[in-house]
């Protein structure tokens, strides 16, 4: 039996940097003057006006780009030393840890304020990468993990699900849905639609219009995607080797333009 | 003094036998090397993608980390054509953005900005320019002792002096690792 906690230990330990190294959140930017500037949900740098977001060394801060050519640290905030993910919209900072949600808001300065911390809930042990994304309503964080047990016999304990968080009370996010997936990886907003990456199992487009119920209205499976960037009608998903690009301007007949390789 | 001898043989002994049996297959890291001579910052021509990471899309150019390595450039004008178009390199090299003809990226612990020599939203991107106009070393944390994994308990292969430079670490299944933190 200690043995088993020891495994257990173990796994946990060498999945917890591979999640690190993982991690990388979603950048929109409004605020720019020239071309709109948009990143997959894998990001831990974003601007947003004249301002670099940046997470690193457990810790959240602020460059300002007043001068471009030499970005000037304006404010740093601990967070935790696990965080890996960050989003920002309409003024509302997200950061994402295996095991909670962190979320700010941009002050006047653009300098982030403490709003709240919403735990996962889940056991300890699953230390998920959880890229989130979200409008003014709602967040809609995927979270996924897996880890392998070797006892005697192979075991799995998992964890695969995209969860909806209520925003209405940015001090107080409610969660109100949970669905589950077959392996999260990165995912985009786009007004009603939502993508997700599912790893080895292609990619999902959903319905959000009714977060409470949300509805699939499409599956590809069959191919390897890890993130996504939804551009206005252009979807760019990524997977290990390939970049395919999808036609979503009708999003009841979305349709493939190409599959790129990656690899010569 | 043959005493003493036998004590220690039987102590290193013991110490044998009281080891893991044989660790065999076992999860671990492995170090992800950079040549020497492919340490520097430059632009190169287009190279094959490998580990991906993040990605931006500066319409009409798509960006995909390549980890550790550097950025790919895609020319996305005609998206069921995309081409490559270049490569930046910048050794650890995991995250970046870009803004108003700037790229911002980390390079390991410091945080590098480039200027392209063009607004990046103009669409001849074959013949960028990029240039490092600032360096902030260690922005990111203390610059890490390259031959163990950095916050990391557990076994990983031994660093290879001769392999480069070691930029970061990926899981990897190793037999009977030689190496532990």
């Amino acid at each position: 039996m200690k043995n088993l906690a020891y495994i257990i230990l173990l796994a946990i330990a060498l999945l917890l940097p591979s999640c690190a190294a993982d991690s990388s959140g979603e950048l929109s930017d409004p605020g720019s003057a020239g071309a709109e500037v948009l990143s997959g949900s894998y990001a831990n740098m974003l601007t947003i006006g004249d301002k670099l977001y940046v997470l690193g060394n457990g810790q959240l801060k602020t460059l300002s780009l007043a001068n471009p050519e030499n970005p000037e640290e304006i404010n740093a905030i601990d967070i935790s030393f696990d965080i890996e993910s960050l989003f920002i919209a309409n003024g509302t900072v997200f950061v994402g840890s295996p095991d909670g949600m962190f979320i700010y808001t941009l002050d006047g300065e653009g300098i982030p304020q403490f709003r709240s911390q919403t735990p996962y809930e889940i056991i300890e042990e699953l230390q998920p990468c959880d890229p989130i994304v979200a409008n003014s309503d709602f967040a809609f964080a995927t979270l996924s993990t897996s880890i392998e047990v070797n006892n005697d016999c192979w075991r799995t304990v998992s964890l695969n699900e995209l969860r909806v968080f209520d925003l209405e009370n940015l001090e107080l996010p409610v969660l109100i849905n949970t669905v589950p997936m077959t392996q999260p990886k990165g995912v985009g907003l786009d007004g009603d639609h939502l993508f997700v990456c599912e790893n080895t199992d292609g990619l999902r487009i959903l319905d959000v219009s009714d977060p409470v119920n949300i509805e699939e209205l499409e599956h590809f499976p069959g191919f390897a995607a890890y993130d996504v960037i939804p551009a206005n009608g252009l979807l760019l998903v990524v997977g290990p080797k390939v970049l395919h690009q999808y036609d979503y301007t009708n999003i009841n007949d979305v349709t493939k333009l190409s599959s790129f390789e990656l690899q010569d | 003094m043959k005493r003493i001898l036998l004590f220690s043989l039987l102590v290193v002994l013991g110490s044998c036998f009281n080891e893991p049996q044989e660790i065999g297959e076992v999860q671990g890291l492995k170090p992800i090397y950079l040549p020497e001579e492919a340490a520097a910052f430059e632009i190169t021509s287009s190279i094959p993608f490998g580990n991906l990471g993040k990605i931006v899309y500066a319409e009409p150019f798509i960006l995909i980390n390549e980890r550790y390595k550097g950025i790919h450039i895609i020319n996305n004008m005609d998206p069921e054509n995309p081409e490559k178009v270049s490569f930046v390199q910048i050794p650890g090299n995991t995250d970046f953005t870009i803004k108003s003809g700037y790229l911002y990226a980390n390079s390991g612990v410091d945080l590098v900005t480039y200027q392209f020599d063009q607004d990046f939203s103009a669409s001849s991107l074959e013949d960028f320019e990029l240039e490092q106009v600032n360096l902030k070393e260690e922005f990111f944390g203390v610059r890490p002792d390259t031959r163990v994994p950095p916050d990391y308990n557990g076994f990983f292969e031994c660093v290879d002096v001769n392999g480069g430079i070691v930029v970061g670490w990926e899981s990897t299944i190793i037999i009977n690792p030689e190496c532990r933190t």
